[in-house]
C-alpha cells in the first residue's frame, strides 16, 4: 500500500503535559509516576518549561495554529502548586498560544484539592478538571490504594463546581478485586447523582510491576470473573446511557457538547505536542517518547537535549492501521473517504475483505461511508482492531 | 556442540608413562542417585592431583550443563589419575564414570565392563535404594570387586551400622570392611584409593594377543570425528595402525590415542589394560558403537567382546516445530545431536493438526527430555512434542505381525487379532508406611504383583510387573508425591504381552486430532478420556467460537467438555498519547496466536498435546 504522509504534517493543536508525582503510588498503576520526590518538584517545572520554549522556538509558530487542547496528566498534576501549574500554562499560551475558547483539563486526586486551589486553578484558565474518584466505596478505595475516601471524592467535586469549573469529569474503575455488580451499580448510581459533564471507566488490568501484580502471582488477589467484567461494563453502558450521556468511545461518556476534545485527538490520530519525563507526542508524523526517569529527564532538558528516548516516524500500513484502530474506538466510527484522503490510498478497497468478513460476523457495520462498530464489535474490539494490523 | 571438556580440545602429545599392567587399576563408582557418586569422583580427582581444587568446577565429571543442573550423570567419561600409594608404588587408577539412570542401563553395563572395581556409594541415611540394588546386580554380575562406601557420615540421620546390615542382607555383599566417609567433607578418600589399590585386581589381558579394544563411550568433535573411550583388554594400539570394529565390519586408521587427565592427552600407545581415547577419522558415532570391539585390521583377533548389542529406543513422540519454517533446522539440529547420540532416532512424519515434523525414538523418559531441551535451549527451537509411545507389536488376523510406535498407524479394529505391549521387571523400595499407597498406584497402573521382600525392618522391596507404557504416563512423579518422595524405582524390560489395548482418539468440534490420539487399556479408556476432556477444557483458552473437545473410542463419543466462546475482549484502559504501544500490542497477540497451533478454527496451545502425560495419576 502506498501511503502519503504528508497529509499527517499540519501542526498540532494539542499539547500533553505531563506529571509524573504522586502522594503514594496506587495498587494497580504502571503509569509512569513517582512517590516521595517533593524535592524535585521546582526543578521539574522549570524543565517542562524549557522544553515548552524550546518546542516553540523550534517550530514555525507563525505557520502553527492556536493550541484547541492542553492536557495536564499525571501522575498527580495537582501534587504541584496552582502557581507553578498557572505559570506553566502561561508558558504554553505564550510561545505556542492558546486559542481563546481552548479546553485545558487538568487531572486531580480529591485527596489534593482543596476550595483555595481549584479557585486558583480556575482563576488561571483551566476549565476542566477530571477527577480520579476510581469508586464511591471506601473499602475499594482502601483496597487500590488511594489516598482519599469517598466523602473526600464528593467533597472535591462540589468544591469545583463552587469554584466555578463548568466542565467536570469523573474517572473510574471496575472489576475491582472483590468487588461485585452490586458494589458497581451503587458507584455508578452515585457518580450519576452527582451529573458530571463527562465520566470516563476503566476496567481494572493488572500490569507488571505493579502491586497488584506480585499480589496476583501470589494467588491473592480475587478478581471478578469474565462474566462479571461483561456485566459491569454493560450495567454501566445502560446506567449512564439512560441517564442522558453520549457513549461517545469504549470507555467515556459525555453529556452532549462535552465529548473530550482532547482525547478526540487521539483517537482521530491526528497530532499534539507533549511535554515531560515519560510524554509520547506525534508531530510531523513522528511518535517520540521521552525519558521516563523524572531526574534524567530534567538532567537531559539542563543539558540541551531533546530527553527523546525512543521516537519512529510512522508510514504506511502502521500508520493507518493507527488511525483505524484508533478511530473505532469511537462509536461514531471512522469516515473512510476521509482516511483515504488523508493517507492517499483507498481504504474501503484495500480493507474490502476484513470489512466484509467482519461484517458477516455482525462485529461492524458500514453505512454508506461510515464504518463502526456494532455492540458485539464493540465487546470484542481487540478482535475487530487485530484484523486491521497485518 | 557440547564438549566434554569446553575449551580443551585435543591437546599436544605429551609422554605419559605406561605403567606395567600390575599396577594398573580400573574401577567406576556406583550408585543410586544423590548419594554422592559425582562428589566422591570430585574428592578423588582432588586428592590424585588431576585437578587443582581451586580451579575446579563443582563435579567436574559431569560435563554437560544439564546434568549439572539436574544433579544426574548421563553421559559417562573416564579419568586417568597418578596414585602414590602409601605401599610406595605409583599405580595407574583409571576411574569410568557410569550413567546414574535406567534409560542408559546398557552404557552402564559396558562401562562396568572396561571395569575390574566397583566403588559402591551407599547413603548413611538412606541406605541402599532401588538403583544401589540394580547396580550391585550388574556389577556381580561383571564380576567385579566391589567396594562398598557408606558415604555422608557427617549428616545427622546417618546411621552407618544400619546402612551396613542393609548391604548385607539386601545385597549380600559383606559389609564389615565398608569405608564410612564423608565425600563433602573429603572423610575417607585416602582410604578408599588404597582399597582400590589392594583389592581392585589389575587387568588380566594379554599383550601378546591381537588387539581386542572394548569401546564404552564416545562423543563427536567437529575437529577430529568421533572419539572413542576404549579400554584395551588384549594388545596395543598406537597410531597409524589399521583397525577394525567388529560388529560393523569397517576399517579406520588411528589418528591419535590418549587418556584423560581429564582433559584429553595424547599418547603414544594404549597399552593392555589400559583406559583412554582414539580417533580415527570416524565421522559418526554409530560407526564407533558402544560395547563394539576395536581389533587390529592386519590380525584380527577371531573372538568380539561379549556383551555388545545394538541399542534400540523404547520411547517414541513426535516433535514438530510450532513454526513449520523452522522445519529444516529442527532436521539439522537432530542430525547433530545424533553425531552424539547413537541411540537417537529420527524419521520425518507428518501430523494434520502439526505439520511437519519428526518421529523420534529414545532410550527413555529421561533420554527423550533430554533431547527436547537440548534440543530447546542448544539450538533455540520451539517444539510440541506428543505424548510418548511405547512400540506396540499387532498381530494381525491375515496372520502378519506389526511393530508400530505412533497410535495413528494402529490398524482398524477389524483387522486387529491382539494387541501386545512391552512390561518392564520394576523394583521399587519403601518405607513401610508406604507399601499400601505404592502397591494401590502400581495396581491402579495395571501392574502384576510379584514379591515383596525386607531387606529392612522398616523397609519394603516390592516387585511389579508393569507395562511400559503406564510409567511413561506421569508414573514417577505420582510415585514421588503418595510415597513423599521416599520411594525409590528402577526397572528393566521383561517381555511382550497380550493387552486390552484400544486407541482414543480426540475431536475438536467434530474433527479428530492425530497428535492427541493414544493407545489405552480398555478398562481405562473411560476416566482417562474423561481426565483428558476436562484437562483440555482448561488449557485451550476461550476464542471467539464455541469449542467442542470430544474423546471417542472407534465412532463412539464416551467423553466430551465445551469451551464457551468468549464475549468480550476490549482494552477499556487508557494508553494515554503512545498510540502505538496499543498497536504494537495487538501485533504481539498477533504473533503469540500465530505459536499456537491451528486446528481447523481452534487455536491448540502446546501444553495441550502434553496433558495427554498428565491424566495417569487422576482416579
Amino acid at each position: 500500500m502506498t501511503v502519503n504522509n504528508s497529509t499527517c504534517d499540519v501542526p498540532p493543536e494539542a499539547a500533553y503535559v505531563h506529571v509524573p508525582f504522586c502522594l503514594s503510588k496506587c495498587h494497580y498503576c504502571d503509569f509512569n509516576s513517582y512517590a516521595g520526590m517533593q524535592a524535585i518538584f521546582d526543578d521539574y517545572a522549570n524543565a517542562l518549561m524549557t522544553e515548552i520554549k524550546r518546542t516553540g522556538s523550534e517550530f514555525d509558530t507563525t505557520q502553527s495554529r492556536p493550541l484547541d487542547s492542553v492536557y495536564f496528566g499525571g501522575g498527580t498534576p495537582t501534587v504541584l502548586s496552582a502557581d507553578i501549574l498557572g505559570t506553566i500554562l502561561a508558558t504554553i499560551d505564550e510561545t505556542l498560544h492558546l486559542s481563546p475558547d481552548a479546553e485545558i483539563t487538568i487531572e486531580a486526586n480529591p485527596g489534593t484539592v482543596d476550595e483555595y486551589k481549584l479557585v486558583e486553578l480556575q482563576q488561571r484558565k483551566f476549565n476542566r478538571l477530571s477527577l480520579g474518584i476510581q469508586s464511591f466505596d471506601d473499602e475499594f478505595l482502601a483496597k487500590i490504594g488511594r489516598v482519599h475516601t469517598a466523602d473526600q471524592a464528593i467533597t472535591a467535586y462540589h468544591l469545583a463546581r463552587q469554584a466555578g469549573f463548568k466542565n467536570v469529569g469523573l474517572d473510574l474503575i471496575f472489576a475491582l478485586p472483590g468487588q461485585t455488580l452490586e458494589h458497581w451499580s451503587r458507584t455508578l448510581d452515585t457518580a450519576i447523582q452527582l451529573s458530571p459533564e463527562h465520566v470516563s471507566l476503566y476496567e481494572l488490568s493488572i500490569e507488571e510491576g505493579t502491586r497488584f501484580a506480585d499480589l496476583c502471582a501470589q494467588g491473592r488477589l480475587e478478581l471478578p470473573d469474565e462474566d462479571t467484567q461483561l456485566a459491569m461494563y454493560e450495567l454501566a453502558i445502560s446506567k449512564i446511557t439512560s441517564a442522558g450521556y453520549e457513549h461517545y468511545e469504549v470507555s467515556n461518556f459525555a453529556r452532549p457538547g462535552f465529548r473530550s476534545r482532547h482525547n478526540q485527538v487521539y483517537w482521530r490520530n491526528d497530532p499534539y505536542y507533549a511535554f515531560g519525563a515519560g510524554a509520547t507526542s506525534y508531530v510531523h508524523c513522528v511518535r517520540a517518547r521521552r525519558v521516563g526517569s523524572p531526574a534524567e529527564y530534567i538532567q537531559a532538558i539542563y543539558l540541551g537535549s531533546d530527553g527523546i528516548e525512543f521516537s519512529e516516524r510512522l508510514t504506511g500500513r502502521a500508520l493507518v492501521a493507527e488511525t483505524i484502530i484508533q478511530g473505532l474506538r469511537m462509536l461514531d466510527g471512522i469516515r473512510l473517504s476521509k482516511i483515504s484522503q488523508k493517507y492517499f490510498t483507498d481504504i474501503a478497497s484495500e480493507f474490502a475483505v476484513v470489512i466484509q468478513r467482519l461484517q458477516e460476523r455482525g462485529l461492524v457495520e458500514l453505512v454508506g461511508d461510515c464504518l463502526r462498530v456494532t455492540h458485539n464489535g464493540l465487546l470484542l474490539l481487540n478482535d475487530v482492531a487485530q484484523e486491521f494490523i497485518s | 556442540m557440547v564438549s566434554r571438556f569446553p575449551g580443551s580440545g585435543v591437546s599436544g602429545r605429551i609422554s605419559v608413562m605406561n605403567n606395567p599392567q600390575s599396577n594398573i587399576r580400573n574401577f567406576c563408582i556406583v550408585a543410586h542417585i544423590d548419594h554422592g557418586k559425582s562428589t566422591l569422583a570430585d574428592r578423588i580427582l582432588e586428592f590424585t592431583g588431576a585437578v587443582d581444587p581451586a580451579h575446579m568446577k563443582e563435579q567436574l565429571l559431569d560435563g554437560m550443563d544439564l546434568e549439572r543442573e539436574r544433579g544426574i550423570t548421563i553421559k559417562m567419561t573416564a579419568v586417568r589419575l597418578d596414585y602414590k600409594s602409601k605401599d610406595g608404588n605409583t599405580y595407574e587408577l583409571n576411574l569410568i564414570d557410569t550413567p546414574g539412570h535406567v534409560d542408559f542401563s546398557y552404557e552402564v553395563s559396558r562401562s562396568l565392563a572396561a571395569c575390574e572395581g566397583a566403588v559402591l556409594v551407599v547413603d548413611a541415611g538412606q541406605g541402599v535404594e532401588a538403583q544401589t540394588l540394580a547396580n550391585a546386580n550388574l556389577a556381580m554380575h561383571h564380576n567385579l570387586e566391589i567396594i562398598p562406601v557408606i558415604n555422608k557420615i557427617d549428616i545427622d540421620r546417618a546411621d552407618p551400622d544400619r546402612v551396613a546390615d542393609e548391604i548385607e542382607n539386601v545385597l549380600a555383599i559383606d559389609a564389615s570392611e565398608a569405608i564410612r566417609a564423608s565425600a563433602k567433607l573429603g572423610i575417607g578418600t585416602e582410604e578408599i584409593l588404597e582399597s582400590i589399590v589392594h583389592n581392585v585386581p589389575p587387568p588380566s589381558g594379554d599383550a601378546a594377543k591381537p588387539l581386542r579394544a572394548l569401546i564404552f563411550d564416545s562423543h563427536f568433535d567437529q575437529y577430529v570425528g568421533v572419539v572413542a573411550y576404549v579400554r584395551v583388554i588384549d594388545g596395543e594400539i598406537t597410531p597409524g595402525m589399521r583397525v577394525k570394529m567388529m560388529s560393523s565390519g569397517r576399517e579406520f586408521e588411528i589418528v591419535s590415542v590418549g587418556v584423560f587427565k581429564p582433559e584429553m592427552v595424547g599418547t603414544d600407545r594404549l597399552g593392555t589394560g589400559e583406559v583412554g581415547y582414539l580417533t580415527a577419522g570416524v565421522k559418526n558415532v554409530g560407526d564407533a558403537r558402544v560395547g563394539d570391539t576395536v581389533t587390529d585390521a592386519t590380525r584380527p583377533s577371531d573372538e568380539a567382546l561379549p556383551g555388545y548389542r545394538e541399542v534400540h529406543p523404547m520411547v517414541f513422540c513426535g516433535l514438530y516445530p510450532t513454526e513449520s519454517q523452522q522445519y529444516t533446522n529442527l532436521r539439522d539440529a537432530l542430525s547433530k545431536l545424533q553425531l552424539n547420540d547413537a541411540a537417537l532416532t529420527y524419521q520425518p512424519e507428518s501430523s494434520l493438526a502439526l505439520g511437519f515434523g519428526f518421529r523420534c525414538g529414545f532410550l527413555g523418559l529421561l533420554h527423550m527430555e533430554i533431547v527436547q531441551e537440548r534440543l530447546e535451549r542448544e539450538f533455540g527451537l520451539s517444539l510440541i512434542a506428543t505424548a510418548p509411545s511405547v512400540i506396540y507389536r499387532i498381530l494381525k488376523t491375515s496372520g502378519d505381525v506389526i511393530e508400530i510406535d505412533n497410535p495413528n498407524d494402529l490398524p482398524e479394529p477389524t483387522e486387529i487379532d491382539a494387541v501386545e505391549e512391552p512390561f518392564v521387571d520394576a523394583t521399587l523400595i519403601v518405607p513401610k508406611d508406604y507399601v499400601g499407597v505404592t502397591i494401590e498406584l502400581c495396581q491402579e497402573r495395571r501392574g502384576i504383583y510379584q514379591s515383596m521382600e525386607y531387606p529392612a525392618p522398616d523397609r519394603v522391596m516390592i516387585n511389579f510387573k508393569l507395562p511400559l507404557a503406564e510409567i511413561l504416563m506421569d508414573f514417577f512423579d505420582a510415585l514421588k508425591s503418595r510415597t513423599r518422595g521416599y520411594a525409590s524405582f528402577d526397572y528393566e524390560f521383561s517381555e511382550y504381552e497380550v493387552s486390552h489395548l484400544s486407541k482414543l482418539n480426540i475431536l475438536l468440534n467434530g474433527d479428530p486430532v492425530d497428535a492427541l490420539s493414544f493407545i489405552t487399556h480398555r478398562d481405562r479408556a473411560y476416566s482417562r478420556a474423561k481426565v483428558l476432556v476436562e484437562k483440555l477444557r482448561e488449557v485451550i483458552p476461550r476464542q471467539q467460537y464455541e469449542i467442542r473437545v470430544q474423546a471417542a473410542l472407534g465412532s463412539k463419543i464416551i467423553a466430551a467438555a465445551t469451551v464457551k466462546p468468549y464475549r468480550k475482549n476490549v482494552t477499556a484502559k487508557c494508553y494515554g498519547g503512545d498510540i502505538s504501544r496499543k498497536r504494537k500490542l495487538l501485533e504481539k497477540q498477533k504473533e503469540g496466536k500465530k505459536r499456537m497451533k491451528s486446528i481447523g478454527s481452534v487455536e491448540v496451545p502446546q501444553e495441550a498435546f502434553m496433558s495427554v502425560l498428565k491424566i495417569g495419576d487422576d482416579k
